[in-house]
């Protein structure tokens, strides 16, 4: 409890200006690599965020459409003039149809937790690291039915962002 | 020059709108079950998890699975010559009993353990295909593997002409060819040229077909192949890129690293 206090007296009192951002990111994850766009609002030292990607292999090189959705939190527990440092967290959902005669869709579910850092002011270069829960869903032919597999997942992205 | 303008883009639609070839009848085989060093597999190659992963996703026409004989005379289903580089055993494989080998998992995430012939559920091959490469040189001990051993291993857990599924002998030593033909087993040569190809096609006249490196091997080449009534299957597929190359020579199948990127292609 005090510690959930402390935390949040730390958040509230950042000196950090709000605003939002909007990046420009690719990734590399373990079912392809992705790029795309991210949307962000810095609220004191919390940076909530929404993503779309595309995973780049499967859409641009296998003409299928293979998109990562992604809602976020970065909190900036180092914060300089132009640079920022903390914990990220994300959700990540994706699908893919695999196989078109069946209409076979994989979907992943991934939750993750790392760290994220930026430098610079108005014009910013991103990166982000993060590992966790990777699960994978799709209907098995042996039983039948959806079935998951859990394994271990990871994100790890660049990018350049435009804050206002 | 004008005319040039216009039937250059004319060409390249009209090659772009060709119907796109049919690959229906190439089988999909996961390589080591869900691809070797793939980053994308779930489970580590060769193991249970992975075959059975592999088995689930639809589409997929079956495994591949690397055979090597333990030092009591088991097959177990394992890549490398050294345990080490995979596992947190030591050693090799033939130099080992089967009792250490149970013991033995993984460097990997999900920590498989290793997988031998007697823990294959065969239901979930039902319908599907099997091919197992078998390993005919034990390279710790520097000796050849004795062929009647294995046979008798394929004998023993019903791998031999299988009612529900199929099973495919691969072996890249020409020694092995006529025993396993003579047990009854489906025997694939794995072969690097054609001139290989010519010279076991006069003596093996009972091989089933032959394992071939997608680089190794032309579109015409594997035409010539079939044209003999032999099969042929396609590894060292793994790129979208190389899919695509392996496809388009129409092979009976192709042993791919990478399964979903193989069905996109395929369909």
């Amino acid at each position: 409890m005090l510690l959930t206090l402390l935390f949040f007296s730390f958040v509230v009192r950042s000196g950090a200006q709000d605003g939002y951002s909007l990046s420009l990111q690719a990734a590399m994850s373990r079912m392809d690599l992705f790029s795309g766009l991210r949307v962000s609002r810095q609220i004191s030292r919390l940076e909530p965020a929404v993503s779309f990607e595309m995973g780049i292999n499967r859409t641009f090189f296998q003409s299928r459409f293979f998109p990562r959705g992604s809602v976020g939190l970065n909190v900036s527990l180092i914060e300089m003039e132009r640079f920022r440092l903390g914990p990220a967290f994300s959700y990540s959902y994706s699908f893919l149809k695999v196989n078109k005669m069946v209409g076979s869709i994989h979907q992943w579910n991934e939750m993750y937790g790392g760290y994220a850092l930026s430098w610079g002011k108005t014009w910013r270069f991103c990166h982000s690291a993060m590992t966790g829960l990777l699960n994978e869903r799709f209907r098995s032919q042996i039983t039948e039915k959806k079935e998951g597999v859990n394994t271990l997942g990871y994100y790890f992205s660049f990018g350049v962002a435009y804050a206002w | 020059m004008r005319g040039s303008l216009i039937i250059i883009p004319l060409l390249f639609i009209l090659l772009s709108c060709s119907k796109q070839k049919e690959f229906n009848d190439v089988l999909v085989i996961g390589h080591a079950a869900t691809g070797l060093e793939m980053m994308n597999s779930v489970y580590h190659d060769n193991s249970k998890e992975a075959m059975e992963f592999a088995l689930a996703i639809e589409g997929c026409n079956g495994v591949e699975l690397d055979a090597q004989l333990s030092q009591d005379g088991k097959l177990w289903f394992y890549h490398d010559v050294q345990l080490q580089f995979q596992t947190k055993g030591q050693g090799c494989i033939p130099d080992r009993t089967s009792s250490e080998l149970s013991e033995i998992r993984y460097k990997s995430v999900h920590k498989e353990y290793l997988f031998s012939i007697g823990m294959l559920d065969t239901l979930l091959l039902n319908g599907k295909h099997l091919f197992l490469d078998l390993r005919h040189y034990n390279e710790c001990g520097s000796a050849y593997v004795p062929v009647q051993q294995v046979i008798s291993q394929l004998e023993e857990h019903g791998l031999k002409d299988p009612s529900s599924f199929t099973v495919h002998c691969i072996t890249g030593y020409k020694g092995w060819i006529q025993p396993l033909i003579n047990a009854g087993f489906k025997v694939c040569f794995s072969a690097y040229s054609l001139d290989e190809v010519s010279q076991c096609e006069l003596v093996y006249p009972l091989l089933e077909g032959y394992v071939v490196k997608n680089k190794d091997f032309t579109g015409d080449d594997v035409s010539d192949i079939q044209k003999a009534n032999k099969k042929v299957y396609i590894f060292e597929v793994r790129s979208p890129k190389g899919i695509r190359k392996a496809l388009r020579k129409h092979p009976d199948g192709i042993i791919t690293d990478d399964i979903r990127a193989t069905l996109i292609e395929k369909n």
